[in-house]
């Protein structure tokens, strides 16, 4: 997979609650470190979405102080330390919440957008 | 638990900084690794693809700020860090820190023991309902004082004031308390209404209270004790209600003993019941007395001062000769004692401080801006690094919070200190009215403490955050471009006036603290001359009736009454010379080195100023005083029994009054006369048996005592008369033991008892602990002095140096160039120097006649007569200390490299 070439900022900037969400997407399938979190990030959306790699830690932090998610140190496949986040049950029902939430908001705008 | 987990990690994150900053650096080079691993599967060479990670990455500082300021208490998690931070800087910076703290701490202890002492001032009495208790006062509105003399007035507020219950009256004075089988002291006596005890609300411990009943004519004769007095006197002992003691000569019977604490009114520690009917008195007749009362539930003190004062007017109509120009006046007790300073001192004393904090603020505001404008450097790189403004101001905050709170604990203890000083003085010179009052209570209030870290907090604001907030408003790239150069922040005209006004301030006060200290120091230090520790010292009083009793014949009265005591203390002298411990004792008006001063006119030498005469101690003796001192004619005689006839009119005079006065004229025979009174209190008294205009003819010249003036300014030369018991109340005694003179203490108390139970032996010392306490308070003055003018002296050096600092780093680029165009360096240093060396003439000019004027208006007093000396080396010393304050930024402004300088590196 190659860098994205000069992506337009207006098209793939996530905003901060969005993202949030979609980090709890993310780690719903399991565990993983920061890094495969982007990379998962851009998978599911099929490259289209450009995650600011820099904000996803302190992303990953506010998450945590939430008590959404939790790290913890491990090994990964190729035996190097690695921290490793994972979804609390409140994280669960967060991702919950939130994905309901976002689609209503979604919903809503798309009928905005239908109408006027 | 996941809640405990997460708040384990939390404490974690604050109390091991380190490793969780550790593991975030690791996390990030982890990210980093593995997308350069990628890139390098992608094809890329391992530097481009490193650089390209990087590169995709973003700031790692930035995201790393990002990430702690999401962390707990976020917004707060560089504050330990910065006050680490800042207490670094504070050891990297001695000379603000030192000067900067000092001032802080200076201005809050000054603001702590102002505070304190207004709050003791102003307190209630410390009981529960203490602020209701109230002083019912007549004030003489002719003179602005008040009436004692108010019985007539008090029975009519009894039988008619609705708005004050309780009301009662005490007068005060101090009795021997004899006690059978026990030690004997004066004791303070309240001659009190019952009320007082119900006012207070308590209880006694033992016994009962005096109750109305004990205020009828002719009833038995009661007291009741105070705690100190029974534990002192009685031992404690829980059997003492029904025994008998004698006040003086009268017995009275123990019918209780309150507990500790209580001393109402002043500071009483026996109370006996007031019996006087205020129906047998006439307007404004009998003695004088003090009232108190409690105001009535749900009235206010303007309520009950409006009552009293309706009153106050009827009885002014009724009697307008006497009771034209009283008015009553109802105030709350405790603060009434204030009430003598109403007018114009309180509110003048409180805008001294707040100028001279303001003073102290804007110092330390001079200096802690400069240097912030030498760091804007560091700023900019800071934000440039990702920090944002709020965590680059919260970094400066830290910084002063940290400088502020370690000098408001400073402070804070300096107030202390001095305050328990403070208190201790103050009893010892109301010591003849039984000490301060006891509510009075020379503490840090909680308010005074909230109030230091109020200013502390406000300080860190003006110090940190103000110029952090000018320092970061600049945009980024402005900042960054001027990196090198100038500041990019100006310490304008304000700052020059200010340094300016501040030498001159400092060249003006400074030769007047400079001579009292110095003045203050020498007389601390001086040496008595002998071996004042074998000196007793006591003040010889006598029971008399409070002043105002109506007496048939008060002349009568007043003669019987010094005959007695010239009796009693001619009796006494002779018991004292037959004891083995005894080696002398002697009478006289004062005692040696306190003794006042008065004008007199000596036949055949022009006095100095004329009219008044010279200035010189004047002090009455006994035929025993010489000698007890250990002086001896060094020609003509000493006293002699013949010497009080009142054809004779004889003194002696001392060696400093020939060498000082008569200029080493012969002495003997030389006539003087008494020239003008002495003041004492704003008033021109006249000492007792001097006779105006008679001449007083010199017999004798004796050896100085003390050798040198105890206090400062005082004359030296010393005129003696002979002593006439009769004519002077009360005197001193002074008994040369043999062995330290308080081991014989118990034993005068004792023998002045058995020559009459109404003579007291008060303020018994040793003549050393009078002379140490006087020369400790010298001393004292002598350092509170010395640490103002230092400090003074301080904070000019420290101002002058931060305007020279600033300048340099500003003109730093300028130096550069100069010196690249091969400017000599003294031309260079003349430049850096200029501006200091004006304003340091500008401000010693200033200054310069400010001080002349004041020594001109003080007649040479601020200066004790050595201006021409003191002042010029003032300047001189303000100038150096200025120029060297400018000496170690010119010297850095001298290496400045000009390629460094010019390339625009910090």
């Amino acid at each position: 997979m190659t860098p994205k070439s000069n992506p337009s900022p207006s098209a793939n900037d996530v905003l901060r609650g969005t993202l949030d969400l979609l980090i709890l997407k993310a780690l719903s399938l399991e565990p993983m470190h920061g890094w495969a979190v982007a990379q998962r990030l851009e998978q599911l959306s099929r490259d289209a979405l450009h995650v600011g790699q820099g904000s996803l830690y302190p992303a990953l932090q506010r998450l945590e102080e939430k008590g959404w998610i939790d790290s913890e140190w491990k090994a990964t496949e190729q035996n190097r330390r690695a921290r490793y986040y994972a979804l609390t049950p409140a994280g669960r029902r967060a991702l919950g919440d939130e994905t309901e939430s976002w689609r209503r908001y979604a919903e809503m705008v798309d009928v905005i957008l239908r109408t006027i | 638990m996941a809640w405990t987990k997460r708040w384990r990690k939390r404490v974690r994150a604050l109390m091991r900084r380190d490793d969780v900053e550790r593991e975030l650096d690791e996390e990030l080079a982890f990210h980093l690794e593995m997308e350069t691993e990628m890139n390098v599967r992608a094809g890329m060479t391992p530097a481009e693809a490193r650089r390209r990670a990087v590169l995709e990455f973003g700031g790692v500082e930035k995201h790393k700020e990002e990430v702690r300021d999401a962390r707990w208490l976020g917004g707060l998690n560089g504050l330990s860090l910065d006050a680490r931070l800042g207490a670094r800087m504070l050891v990297k910076h001695p000379g603000l820190t030192l000067v900067g703290g000092l001032g802080m701490a200076v201005a809050i202890a000054i603001a702590a023991i102002f505070d304190a002492s207004m709050g003791a001032a102003n307190s209630p009495i410390p009981v529960e309902g203490g602020h209701r208790i109230v002083a019912l006062e007549v004030w003489d509105a002719r003179i602005n004082n008040q009436e004692g003399q108010f019985l007539y007035d008090f029975g009519r507020w009894r039988e008619e004031v609705r708005t004050v219950e309780n009301l009662g009256a005490f007068r005060t004075f101090t009795r021997n308390l004899i006690v059978d089988g026990g030690s004997t002291e004066p004791v303070l006596v309240a001659e009190m209404s019952a009320s007082g005890f119900g006012i207070m609300g308590v209880p006694p411990l033992l016994g009962r209270p005096l109750v109305a009943a004990d205020e009828a004519e002719g009833g038995p004769r009661v007291a009741v004790l105070g705690y100190d007095t029974w534990q002192s006197r009685f031992g404690g002992d829980r059997g003492v209600v029904g025994r008998e003691v004698r006040l003086g000569k009268a017995v009275h019977t123990v019918v209780g003993v309150m507990p500790p604490g209580f001393e109402f009114p002043l500071n009483q520690h026996v109370w006996v019941p007031l019996r006087l009917d205020p129906g047998g008195y006439a307007p404004r007749t009998g003695p004088a007395i003090e009232a108190f009362g409690l105001l009535a539930p749900g009235v206010s003190m303007a309520e009950a001062q409006a009552e009293v004062a309706t009153i106050g007017n009827r009885i002014a109509a009724a009697f307008p000769d006497t009771h034209g120009h009283l008015r009553p006046r109802v105030s709350q007790y405790g603060p009434h004692l204030m009430d003598g300073f109403e007018g114009w001192e309180i509110p003048f004393m409180r805008g001294m401080i707040t100028l001279l904090l303001l003073v102290i603020a804007v110092n330390v505001s001079v200096l802690v801006f400069a240097r912030t404008a030498t760091r804007a450097g560091e700023i900019t790189v800071r934000s440039a690094l990702g920090a944002s403004r709020r965590r680059i101001v919260t970094q400066f905050f830290a910084e002063g919070l940290v400088l502020s709170a370690v000098s408001a604990v400073v402070g804070l203890t300096i107030a202390a200190l001095v305050l328990r000083q403070l208190e201790a003085i103050m009893d010892r010179a109301l010591a003849p009215m039984g000490g301060l009052p006891f509510w009075l209570d020379f503490h840090l209030s909680a308010r005074a403490v909230l109030f230091a870290v109020a200013m502390a907090a406000l300080a860190a604001v003006i110090v940190g955050i103000v110029p952090a907030l000018r320092a970061t408003g600049t945009r980024l790239e402005s900042a960054l471009r001027a990196l090198g150069g100038s500041a990019g922040m100006a310490l304008g005209r304000t700052w020059s006036v200010l340094i300016v006004a501040q030498v001159a301030f400092t060249v003006a006060i400074i030769p007047a603290t400079v001579f009292y200290a110095a003045d203050f120091g020498r007389y601390g230090m001086v040496d008595p001359g002998l071996p004042a520790g074998e000196y007793l010292t006591a003040s010889l009083v006598m029971d008399r009736e409070p002043r105002g009793q109506d007496v048939p014949d008060p002349e009568a009265v007043r003669k019987a009454f010094e005959a007695r005591y010239a009796a009693n203390v001619a009796e006494l002298g002779r018991r004292l010379e037959s004891e083995p411990g005894v080696m002398g004792a002697t009478l006289a008006l004062t005692l040696p080195g306190k003794e006042p001063n008065l004008h007199f006119t000596v036949e055949g030498v022009d006095a100095p100023q004329t009219g008044r005469g010279f200035e010189v101690n004047y002090n009455r003796v006994d035929t025993r005083y010489f000698g007890t001192f250990g002086l001896r004619a060094l020609s003509g005689r000493i006293f002699e029994a013949g010497d009080l006839s009142p054809a004779a009119s004889p003194v002696v005079v001392n060696r400093a009054f020939v060498r000082d006065v008569l200029d080493g004229r012969d002495a003997l025979g030389r006539r003087i006369r008494f020239a003008a009174g002495y003041r004492e209190g704003g008033v021109v008294r006249v000492p007792d048996g001097i006779e105006a205009d008679r001449w007083y003819e010199i017999v004798g010249v004796v050896g100085d005592l003390p050798r040198r003036a105890i206090e400062p300014s005082e004359p030296l030369a010393q005129v003696y008369r002979p002593l006439d018991p009769r004519a002077a109340y009360p005197l001193n005694l002074t008994i040369h033991t043999r062995g330290p003179a308080m081991e014989f203490a118990p034993r005068l108390t004792e023998l002045a008892i058995d020559v009459d139970p109404a003579l007291q032996s008060r303020d018994i010392q040793s003549l050393a602990t009078v002379i140490r306490r006087f020369q400790g308070g010298m001393r004292m003055g002598a350092l509170g002095l010395g640490l103002l003018t230092g400090s003074v002296l301080l904070l000019s050096a420290a101002g002058i140096y931060a305007l020279m600092s600033f300048t340099v780093t500003q003109r730093r680029r300028e130096i550069g160039v100069r010196a690249a165009l091969g400017a000599h360096p003294r031309r260079i240093l003349a430049a850096i120097f200029s501006r200091a060396a004006r304003q340091l003439g500008i401000g010693a000019a200033i200054g310069l006649a400010m001080a002349i004027g004041l020594n001109h208006l003080s007649r040479g007093e601020t200066t004790g007569g050595h201006a021409r000396v003191v002042i010029p080396a003032v300047v001189a010393i303000i100038l150096v200390v200025g120029l060297l304050a400018s000496w170690g930024p010119a010297r850095r402004g001298l290496r400045i490299q000009p390629m460094e300088a010019l390339k625009g590196d910090v």
